[in-house]
């Protein structure tokens, strides 16, 4: 009788816990939602907040560049050297350039770049914000008449989502650029016949269709970033739980966005 | 001037508010005092609209702040200034900017006018030439004293303060309470000021209003307070450790010591 009143009292608990997790993911989205439609509300802003949206992209983007692009260039000598090796044994190697362009531009580029801004600037965002608000600095915008979303969230939003597709363009070229030196060094290709297979193959679809992911995961990650900041709560332990959030929602969302984005560009159908 | 009618709050299972109603008359220093967690700033965050009650009413010159909607909220925000207990300062801007901020916001004033204007305000707080110095890089009685000229600068008629004195020595709390008369005296302003400080409640109140268990239970000028026999007040302002209210809610500092000293 004592056993069941507890495996019951256990699986009261685990459904409360699962009942808290659903509301509590579904209360952070919907005041995300709301928290970007908010900021697009306030574009009209912009040229009043234009000093704040080129530090935050000075912020994001000029201190970001550094790790984007050491991760570019090993990730395209990466995928020479494992393609490579593969396409070698069909003599084939002569490909790799086109393989690591497409690659690079329909998937990896916008992807790599998303998720180091997520680690790097997403997070910095959500401590930076949970800060203010758990010292009250939000509170005291909003006693000034300030609005917190015009004044702190708006600027992150434009600035990342600009940010994102110029770092993916720098990745994408920087990560070509690896390959091509992987493939002339171990796989015999001349840097003339790597890009001209890497140009070749390139469509302006894979283009824009790795740009308009950039651009997307650039908002997405911003936008995870304040909502998490802004519903910190609980002094610095609040902070830390917020950043964590932050990174971890959005590493989500850029893989499930990214999904529904490549399917609607390539249809498989 | 501010009317609180009836006002409720919960926090979860807690309740915090529990029928709250206060008058507090234009030009006035009303001094609100209670123990720990008992609805002090609380109050303070329905009179400037960062709360909503659950039920009961809030008015600041008659326009309802329980239901106001964004635009009208800000029309009454810009009445007020409040000096948040920690200063609420913007880490990331100087003190000059901190004290800026609002004008930059509100106002089209030409560079040299907001300027002139904060070193104005820096002034009166007696923290002149200190407006490129970083919030981190100041002590909390200065940053306190920058928080109250932010508070001021768009010349408010209602000032909110939420423990002005707390975590100074002595000496900064009395230049704060001097800044707090001479702000009345000099501008006009109309206060609220939340305090467990008896001594400083003493120095500035015109009335002064004790809130316990989320009611106000007796308000009244300092010297009337004084002759309460109210068992919980007579507790707190003789910060006596015997009596209704529990050794937590009593505050350091009696009263009376704090009244003689005036």
């Amino acid at each position: 009788m004592v056993a069941w009143a507890a495996s019951q009292n256990v699986l009261n608990r685990a459904a409360e816990g699962v009942g808290q997790l659903i509301t509590g993911a579904a209360h952070s989205a919907g005041y995300g939602v709301l928290l970007l439609w908010r900021s697009l509300g306030w574009l009209r802003a912009l040229w009043k907040r234009r000093q704040e949206i080129l530090h935050q992209m000075h912020a994001s983007g000029v201190l970001s560049l550094g790790v984007c692009l050491i991760v570019a260039m090993f990730t395209g000598m990466i995928l020479a050297v494992q393609a490579g090796r593969e396409l070698a044994r069909y003599q084939q190697q002569a490909i790799v350039g086109s393989l690591v362009s497409v690659t690079m531009a329909r998937e990896m580029g916008p992807f790599m770049t998303a998720i180091i801004l997520a680690a790097c600037v997403g997070s910095a965002m959500a401590a930076e914000i949970g800060t203010m608000r758990v010292s009250e600095e939000i509170d005291a915008l909003e006693v000034m008449s300030i609005n917190p979303v015009m004044f702190l969230v708006m600027p992150r939003v434009v600035a990342l989502t600009l940010v994102c597709p110029a770092l993916t363009i720098l990745t994408n070229v920087v990560s070509v650029v690896g390959g091509a030196v992987v493939c002339q060094s171990l796989l015999g290709v001349s840097y003339y016949v790597y890009f001209d297979n890497a140009l070749e193959i390139l469509e302006l679809k894979d283009l824009y269709s790795g740009l308009a992911k950039a651009l997307v995961f650039g908002m997405t990650v911003a936008t995870i970033g304040c909502t998490q900041g802004m519903l910190a709560t609980g002094g610095a332990r609040g902070v830390g739980v917020a950043t964590r959030n932050a990174v971890v929602h959005a590493l989500l969302m850029i893989l499930i966005l990214g999904y529904f984005m490549t399917r609607a560009f390539y249809d498989v159908a | 001037m501010i009317r609180l009618e009836n006002v409720h709050k919960q926090f979860g299972a807690r309740k915090v508010l529990d029928g709250l109603s206060l008058n507090v008359h234009e030009g006035e220093t009303f001094v609100i005092i209670g123990p720990s967690g008992t609805g002090k700033s609380v109050t303070l965050k329905h009179i400037v609209g960062l709360m909503r009650p659950d039920a009961g009413e809030v008015y600041v010159d008659n326009e309802p702040v329980h239901s106001a909607t964004p635009p009208q909220l800000e029309a009454i925000r810009r009445k007020m200034g409040f000096l948040f207990q920690n200063g609420a300062l913007l880490n990331s801007l100087t003190a000059g900017e901190n004290v800026a901020l609002p004008l930059r916001q509100h106002t089209d004033w030409p560079e040299e006018k907001i300027q002139a204007a904060v070193e104005e305000k820096l002034s009166l707080v007696d923290m002149e030439g200190r407006g490129d110095v970083m919030p981190s890089d100041l002590s909390g009685g200065m940053r306190k004293r920058v928080s109250l000229a932010r508070a001021i600068i768009l010349a408010p008629r209602i000032v909110l303060y939420d423990e002005p004195t707390s975590g100074l020595d002595p000496v900064m709390s009395n230049i704060i309470n001097k800044l707090i008369n001479s702000m009345k005296a000099k501008l006009g302003i109309t206060s609220i000021v939340v305090t467990h400080d008896m001594s400083s409640a003493y120095l500035i109140a015109d009335r002064i209003g004790m809130i316990y268990k989320g009611k106000l239970v007796e308000a009244g000028p300092p010297k009337e307070l004084l002759k309460t026999t109210n068992p919980v007040v007579r507790q707190f302002i003789d910060g006596k450790t015997e009596g209704p209210l529990t050794a937590e809610e009593v505050p350091a500092t009696g009263g009376g010591r704090g009244w003689r000293r005036k």
